[in-house]
């Protein structure tokens, strides 16, 4: 059985729903049995890209914003790999949006997993695109003024054929199934995950 | 590495020569990607260990900071050098980067005095290599000429080292230099 864990242990807060998402895609890679050698995961910047050093595969820990470019290319590079990027709200619905309108476009055949948490977490809880209207943060104590974001709702309307999905993390099995489809659909996939910041996501519960 | 380039020159097209096919090929085969079973890293656009893995130890910071600055001697050696047209022996010498170089040397063969001037075009702005201000200070009259509002060159040569222009020709109106305003601005 192939070993996809690094041996370093996760640092995320504990109750952190990020170890739903690490422990959903421990048990993906080991399901689907992916070829190690070709498969590569390219992480954003923020708390759940610091999975990068959780697990052994090939990796870029890229730059916020950035793990969907990088994921395309690494993906034109050699069509053969098996490519997940990953990263949160803040960089791949704000800085990295239009990667990710792009890459749906392109149908390309890769899996952009995100956890969603409303917030830029790793920076201490400013809001992000997808933090609900009304919602005080850090960095809009009056309140967020702007509408959310809708994820799926837009990649869908971008590419019909796009496999795009919303599953919670506090239902651990269909984030398991999620991931499962979403790697093995050739074409695009978004898999957008509910994912509670136990530290400053309190008001958003 | 960050590719400076201006309208001018992106509006243009030009031949070059055959790029290196063995040196593409070795390169190709150095390197350490997925698919051709070498050992798994991670690369990581934070301080990391040999693996990919992220340090956040000081030392290990500073180390990993000594070793990116380390390059800089190596990069200068790659770096495109300075391109120096006329007699390093010429009264004046006319410093420039970018697309207007075209202008400047049409503008130098139609002047009279012609044997008066040496061009020195700039093409590798970081790491700036040190042996420019020797080559700009041995000339007495110094002339910059920039299709910019601000200097940008002068403020980047003047941030490294010890250089004055005795005249400075601007363009910055959102067109490229004519060699004719150059060999009159040059007159002036
Ligand atoms: C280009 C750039 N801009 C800003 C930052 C600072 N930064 C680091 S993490 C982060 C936000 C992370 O939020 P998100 O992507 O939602 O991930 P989370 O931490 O919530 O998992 C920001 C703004 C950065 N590292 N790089
Ligand atoms: S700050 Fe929030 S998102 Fe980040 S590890 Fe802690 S609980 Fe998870
Ligand atoms: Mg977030």
């Amino acid at each position: 059985m192939t070993n996809w864990r690094s041996g370093i242990a996760p640092t995320w807060c504990p109750g952190c729903h990020d170890y739903v998402i690490f422990a959903g895609l421990q048990n993906t890679l080991t399901k689907l049995n992916l070829d190690q050698d070709r498969t590569v995961i390219v992480y954003d910047i923020g708390c759940i890209g610091n999975m990068a050093d959780f697990v052994k595969a090939w990796g870029v820990h890229s730059l916020h914003g950035r793990c969907i470019p990088t994921a395309v290319g690494i993906k034109l590079a050699n069509p053969e790999l098996n490519v997940i990027a990953i990263g949160g709200d803040g960089g791949i619905y704000g800085e990295g949006l239009s990667h990710l309108i792009a890459a749906a476009r392109l149908n390309i055949d890769i899996t952009v997993i995100v956890a969603n948490n409303h917030l830029y977490s790793l920076t201490t809880g400013q809001s992000s695109p997808t933090t609900p209207k009304g919602t005080k943060t850090k960095s809009t104590p009056k309140g967020v003024p702007s509408i959310a974001l809708m994820p799926v709702e837009l990649i869908k309307t971008v590419n019909t054929e796009a496999n795009a999905e919303h599953i919670d993390c506090k239902e651990p099995l269909k984030v398991n199934e999620a991931m499962e489809k979403a790697i093995t659909h050739k074409g695009f996939n978004l898999l957008d995950l509910e994912q509670l910041c136990v530290s400053f996501g309190k008001q958003l519960k | 590495m960050i590719l400076l380039s201006d309208k001018n020159l992106s509006e243009s097209s030009a031949n070059t020569k055959d790029f290196n096919k063995e040196k593409e090929e070795k390169i190709e085969s150095q390197k350490v990607i997925p698919g051709k079973g070498q050992k798994i890293k991670l690369y990581n656009s934070y301080e990391h260990d040999d693996e990919g893995f992220s340090v956040e130890g000081a030392e290990e910071s500073k180390k990993a900071m000594d070793l990116r600055l380390s390059k800089v001697e190596k990069i200068l050696e790659a770096i495109p050098k300075v391109n120096l047209y006329g007699s390093d022996r010429a009264k004046k010498l006319i410093v420039s980067w970018g697309s207007t170089k075209g202008a400047i040397l049409e503008a130098l063969k139609e002047m009279e005095n012609k044997e008066d001037y040496a061009f020195l075009q700039i093409k590798g702005m970081w790491p700036l290599d040190p042996k420019i201000s020797q080559i700009i200070n041995a000339f007495k009259e110094k002339i910059l000429v920039e299709n910019n509002a601000t200097a940008q060159l002068e403020t980047l040569l003047k941030s490294q080292m010890t250089i004055g222009f005795t005249k400075k020709i601007l363009k910055y109106d959102g067109r490229p230099f004519f060699p004719e305003e150059i060999k009159e601005a040059l007159n002036d």
